[in-house]
């Protein structure tokens, strides 16, 4: 039995965004995927990973390969990364929220300490393209834009309509692969299970449109576990509130179980 | 048996038209019992998602049949506590699409926002924030990436309520079995992840042509390319022909 999985830091082990060659760090070998017990274990996860590239390495790798005798978890993350094609760099620009903004350095640090940072594939394409293009495709503007769509012309009502969307998507593809697959989530913020533990804590405090209650009947309750990973890891987590080895333990432990629960391990 | 159809101009009559007797939706009122037509003119494919779900969720579905007409993927909706669902409309034209697969000069496009009662939004910071994104973050596959999560997402939508359904398209360009990557020919590339998004949908459940290629070359005037009355009467005629041969 192969184990597919694909999240963000809380799947790929948290630290240091980039190494030393400004390549994306890979998946850290005791995060929770590791402890699954299966015979192998592909973590396509990454620090800093957003749903649309969940969604895109997930279908990618179940097109080239043959999706028998895998079992996949997705671990979704905050609606409000996204990812965009550059055609003129073939690569996909990946968009993540930070937590700080401080405006108390220099004005070229301040706006690279946007509310956005902006990783690639290839670290190569930041340094020879983004860094220094003139051509209005430097990370200044790509994240002043950015942030700009998120403060002015969007409101969480769209990221979450994207978002349900991406899941739906992902739900239609798993099931035409017939892999049997489970859903968790980062946080409550992106944990969809309508469960009494779930409601009420840690939301976003706005008003749902119709649009997201259409969207969200749409969602297969079943395939999801009951608990977000912060939830399950609770009080072993480092102090940036990442699962340390410990909370990856019961993580791996809860995601055993809810395989096991449907018969699937 | 009822109709439902959602889309753009081509299915609401242009703005300069209306819902005139003789639109393509009109002609079926003599087949079904009720002819719905909750399509809106320069409506995008967010739109039609949206409200296509809002109508099936408030409604027996369980004797209508469902016409779904995409639209031309450089519009979109984005929310607004404000203003209510916003239409974005980027205006792109072909010999621009260079620009958006982040070539040269891009100060020829731009980006027109409407509240839901067709009312200009004149908010400088949405204006700046949408050209911005329009110009510097979607590319072209971005925005084929978007139209195909809505095909996608309402495909697993009428599958799940087993609701029976037709797509079509404005044009080639958006057509799944024609032109889908005819955009990108002459100036882009198609990537792996459009290709596969593609591969999920089910080409069956598609019209044979678009609308504009049922209607041939009959169309109102040189400056207002919608179908004229003939124009209607082909595309009517062809898509309820293939409905028949789908659904019965």
């Amino acid at each position: 039995m192969k184990l597919y999985a694909n999240g963000c830091s809380f799947t790929a082990g948290n630290g240091d965004v980039h190494g030393a060659d400004g390549h994306l760090m890979p998946p850290a070998n005791y995060t929770w995927p590791s402890l699954i017990p299966v015979e192998h274990v592909i973590n396509e996860s990454r620090v800093g990973g957003n749903n649309d590239r969940i969604l895109r390495k997930t279908m990618d790798y179940f097109t080239k390969n043959n999706s028998d005798n895998h079992i996949a978890v997705i671990q979704w993350t905050s609606p409000v990364r996204f990812e965009r094609y550059f055609p003129m760099f073939d690569c996909w620009a990946e968009f993540c929220n930070v937590n700080n903004l401080e405006v108390n350095n220099t004005l070229q640090q301040t706006k690279l300490q946007g509310k956005y940072s902006l990783h690639a594939d290839n670290g190569e394409i930041i340094s020879k393209f983004f860094d220094n293009s003139d051509m209005n495709y430097d990370k200044f503007n790509l994240i002043e834009t950015a942030t700009k769509v998120l403060m002015y012309a969007k409101e969480i009502n769209d990221y979450i309509v994207d978002f349900y969307k991406t899941i739906i998507l992902m739900q239609q593809f798993l099931d035409s692969k017939n892999v049997p697959y489970i859903f968790t989530s980062m946080s409550f913020f992106n944990h969809i299970k309508d469960t009494e533990a779930c409601m009420g804590i840690e939301k976003f405090d706005i008003i749902n449109t119709n649009y997201e209650t259409n969207l969200y009947k749409c969602l297969d309750q079943s395939v999801w576990n009951n608990e977000p990973c912060s939830a399950i890891a609770k009080n072993h987590v480092f102090p940036d509130r990442h699962p340390n080895e410990d909370g990856h333990i019961l993580i791996a432990n809860n995601i055993t179980s809810e395989f096991k629960k449907r018969g699937i391990l | 048996m009822n109709l439902l159809v959602n889309g753009c101009s081509f299915t609401a009559g242009s703005t300069m038209q209306g819902n005139v007797s003789w639109l393509w939706p009109n002609m079926a009122e003599d087949n079904f019992s009720q002819v719905q037509n909750i399509a809106k003119a320069g409506g995008s494919n967010d739109r039609i998602l949206r409200t296509t779900l809002q109508y099936c969720n408030n409604n027996n579905m369980d004797d209508t049949l469902v016409i779904i007409q995409w639209t031309s993927f450089f519009r979109h909706e984005y929310y607004s506590s404000r203003h209510g669902w916003m239409n974005i409309t980027c205006n792109v034209t072909e010999d621009n699409f260079s620009q958006l697969s982040n070539q040269t000069d891009k100060t020829k496009n731009y980006v027109s926002i409407e509240d839901e009662n067709g009312n200009n939004i004149e908010n400088k910071h949405i204006q700046d924030a949408l050209n911005n994104e329009m110009l510097y973050l979607n590319s072209i596959n971005d925005y084929n990436i978007r139209y195909l999560k809505n095909v996608l997402t309402l495909q697993y939508y009428l599958n799940k309520n087993n609701i029976k359904y037709m797509f079509t398209s404005m044009n080639e360009n958006e057509h799944i079995n024609l032109g889908l990557d005819a955009v990108y020919t002459k100036k882009n590339s198609v990537t792996p992840l459009e290709a596969q998004l593609k591969m999920s949908v089910d080409q069956t459940k598609w019209s044979k042509q678009s609308l504009q290629t049922y209607m041939e070359e009959n169309y109102i005037s040189q400056n207002d390319r919608h179908p004229n009355e003939i124009g209607n009467k082909l595309i009517a005629q062809a898509l309820f022909g293939e409905l028949m041969e789908k659904h019965g």
